[in-house]
């Protein structure tokens, strides 16, 4: 089942979260190995004497036993009230998460903690002068052999001074301000001749100047660039300079140039964060409609699909909540982490469902059905959420600040994931044999049978 | 000025040219030059301001971007003029009264307002030739003279409607009237001066229909003059040269600030006479410009116009806009 979940992320647009999905899909095929094929085989060499398993059994009752309380929410009663607290939390998270931030939230370098020493140097330099580690640039481009052409470099210039005080904008460099500091540099450094030149003649000789600098312009003037200095390059910061050069693009026209984002390391993030906030959906998609598909067709009923994947929805914007209070901003780290999330979380599904299914075919009422799968394989479930969360929680120790992210939004999911299996799958499944009563009687899905 | 662009750069761009530097190729169709309406600005006291003047008891400086600040409370704070039909960059202001103001720059432009600097309107427009207005003096709401690059000298006495260029005499010393004019100022008694190039002051009796030139003996350009309340006249520009006359400008005697940064303004406050330059230089004189002390701002950020703010001293505008921190006390 996690195979299939977990290889959809490969259709993501973006390498790094391709090649994670085709690692994670290799892993699980392993994992899917190990548990289906070779630990039974193993398991079939070992002898028990019957006292042992007995004492075994006895021993497992007894560590159940808490569970019974547990199993207290497959009361039609008990089980509304927890239907009651799932949605309000539910709305809560999905309040709380609807501003939540595409990107790296932290200045300096997203893959470190911001007291690593380059981040609170990073910081330092931003402080203290106007070139900050993060630049944007942003490209003019206009028709070949521009460069007699005046109106470009006015055009740009009233574009430096539009989006150079935008907050988070530390300085900007381009074409248009060498073009006015070079005519003031000519005219005795007169402040009152820092303007563009309009004598197309001059305007071009200027231009030929400035072309034997690195990083302004194409020699005919054909692209003319723009670098703006930032702050830092917290997705908010990008945002906001983004979204002024987008304004001011549609504001004002000039015939044959276009403005083009974004070149720079801030302009490579700005175009991560939207293929990110892109793919965020698709990818969520994919994984529910897989999910769908498959419980669909392993149960042919749609009140499984429903008891499966409500909890689990709930859980991810439960996770997206979390994401925001924890400053974890959606990034290339951190997407699939929540896409695998929803694909394991349905695992914990499984374990009680499946059982739930056995129970009720063999003719048990919903409510004693469930209570038997909780104390069936509660102890199970729980042992693995704890122990898959244990190990990864422990990458939020890492001295590496998207593993550390990582670890605890993973770490997170899966306790989620394993609180909403036990508790609001279970509510959800007595209601819906309640509402919707069965025709039918249930039908063991022979291939989940073992 | 040392080296003049608009005839140095196209000489020079010829040159590379001939030399097979500059590829021959037929250059793009130019785009028509058409003035843009200022774009209004959060930002707009952070704009470069070229020049102020008082409108009453409203302060008015405008600079780059076609913006316009106005004050109302002696400078306190600043808001951007409502309506410019430019965005090219200003370079000086002055009031014929309260509410009649014009405003000189790039593109040739000369813009009107009567409502004391609120909305604007266009005069004067010339974006086929190069020639920038550097300064602007008008004696009351109807006469006026703006002068610029080149010997560029307009006039008017219509309160705008019609400018007429002033042919300039050559300058005595032979060539061509092509003094770029950077500063006209009057005196006491009527007489208008203009601070120009290579060590210039040109003086005019008649309100600016003929001139002549005054011999101050300095080479470099003078970039601004003031005439003080007693009519002294004071002339600075190029690296912090001061030129001082006691006679109505017959001569002219040097004044040694000692900074060595260029002038860009001066403004007499009561008795004592200030002058700001680049590289955050003040200037000060309580003599009547005799002697001077001079301070730099730790920031050097070049500091561009001043205007009378009444009891607060002077307001002083830099590349940065309106500077808002305290006077440094010399």
């Amino acid at each position: 089942m996690k195979l299939e979940i977990a290889v959809i992320p490969a259709k993501a647009g973006i390498p790094m979260v391709r090649e994670l999905a085709i690692t994670a899909s290799l892993g699980v095929f392993f994992k899917i190995t190990t548990n289906l094929a070779m630990l039974p085989i193993a398991a079939s060499y070992f002898t028990f004497t019957k006292a042992y398993a007995d004492k075994a059994m006895l021993k497992r009752e007894r560590r159940a036993r808490w569970l019974r309380l547990l199993a207290k929410v497959a009361e039609p009663r008990n089980a509304l009230i927890v239907i009651a607290v799932t949605t309000a939390i539910f709305a809560v998270s999905v309040w709380q998460s609807s501003d939540r931030v595409i990107g790296t939230l932290q200045p300096g370098a997203p893959e470190l903690r911001p007291e690593a020493r380059f981040n609170r140097d990073a910081v330092a330099i931003a402080d203290n002068y106007d070139t900050g580690l993060d630049w944007l640039t942003v490209v003019f481009e206009a028709p070949p052999e521009s460069c007699e052409n005046v109106a470009l470099g006015i055009y740009q210039d009233q574009f430096v001074w539009d989006v150079q005080h935008t907050e988070g904008v530390l300085s900007a460099s381009s074409y248009a301000g060498q073009l006015r500091t070079y005519n003031e540099g000519y005219n005795e450094g007169n402040p009152k001749m820092g303007a563009i030149p309009i004598d197309p003649g001059n305007y071009a000789a200027l231009s030929t100047e400035i072309g034997r600098m690195r990083g302004y312009m194409r020699k005919d003037c054909s692209m003319t660039a723009v670098n703006l200095f930032l702050t830092d390059h917290k997705a908010t910061t990008i945002n906001r300079v983004i979204d002024k050069v987008k304004a001011f693009r549609a504001e004002n026209q000039l015939e044959g140039v276009s403005i083009h984002l974004a070149a720079g390391n801030a302009g490579v993030l700005a175009a991560v964060n939207d293929e990110v906030e892109h793919s965020e959906w698709p990818m969520m998609l994919y994984v529910y409609a897989a999910i769908i598909i498959l419980v669909a067709m392993v149960y042919r009923d749609f009140r499984a699909v429903i008891a499966c994947c409500l909890p689990l929805t709930v859980g991810t914007f439960i996770g997206y909540w979390f994401m925001k209070e924890l400053e974890i901003g959606l990034t290339v780290a951190t997407l699939p982490v929540m896409v695998l999330a929803v694909g394991i979380g349905v695992d914990y599904a499984f374990y009680i469902y499946n059982r739930l299914q056995m129970h009720m075919a063999a003719g048990e009422n919903i409510v004693t059905a469930l209570e038997h799968s909780i104390l069936e394989v509660g102890t199970a479930t729980i042992f693995t959420a704890i122990t898959l969360a244990v190990g990864v929680a422990t990458w939020a120790f890492s001295d590496l600040k998207f593993q550390a992210d990582m670890g605890k939004l993973l770490a997170f999911m899966f306790m989620v994931n394993m609180v909403m299996a036990m508790t609001a799958l279970p509510a959800f499944a007595v209601w819906l044999e309640k509402l919707f009563p069965r025709k039918t009687p249930v039908r063991v899905p022979g291939i989940l049978a073992h | 000025m040392v080296f003049n662009t608009i005839k140095f750069v196209p000489a020079m761009a010829a040159l590379l040219f001939a030399a097979g530097l500059v590829q021959a190729q037929a250059p793009a169709a130019p785009t028509p030059l058409l003035p843009q309406p200022a774009h209004l600005s959060s930002s707009a006291v952070l704009a470069p301001m070229l020049g102020a003047a008082q409108a009453g008891k409203r302060i008015v400086a405008v600079g780059d971007y076609g913006i316009a600040l106005l004050s109302d409370d002696d400078g306190k704070t600043f808001r951007q003029a409502a309506k410019m039909p430019v965005s090219s960059t200003l370079t000086a202001v002055s009031f014929g009264d309260d509410k009649n103001g014009w405003a000189v720059g790039h593109w040739g432009a000369i813009l009107h307002t009567a409502d004391g600097g609120e909305s604007w309107t266009v005069q004067r427009l010339d974006s086929q030739e190069d020639r920038p207005l550097f300064s602007v003096h008008f004696f009351n709401a109807r006469e006026g003279v703006a002068v610029g690059l080149w010997s560029l000298v307009l006039r008017t006495q219509d309160g705008g409607k019609t400018w007429d260029t002033v042919t300039m005499p050559a300058p005595p010393e032979g060539g061509k009237a092509d003094r770029n004019l950077f500063k006209a100022f009057v005196s006491p008694k009527g007489s208008l001066f203009v601070a120009a190039e290579r060590g210039a002051v040109l003086r005019s009796d008649d309100r600016g229909q003929t001139w002549r030139y005054l011999n101050t003996g300095y080479k470099g350009s003078f970039w601004t003059g003031l005439a003080l309340k007693d009519g002294t006249l004071i002339v600075a520009g190029l690296r912090g040269s001061v030129y001082r006359s006691v006679d109505d400008g017959h001569s002219w005697k040097a004044v040694d600030t000692g900074s060595k940064s260029s002038i860009t303004d001066l403004i007499q406050v009561d008795q004592r006479l200030i002058g700001v330059g680049l590289d955050g230089v003040q200037i000060e004189s309580v003599d009547g410009g005799a002697s001077f002390t001079w301070t730099q701002r730790d920031d050097r950020l070049s500091l561009t116009a001043l205007a009378n703010a009444g009891a607060n001293g002077p307001v002083r505008f830099s590349r940065r806009g309106v500077v808002t921190d305290p006077v440094a006390k010399p």
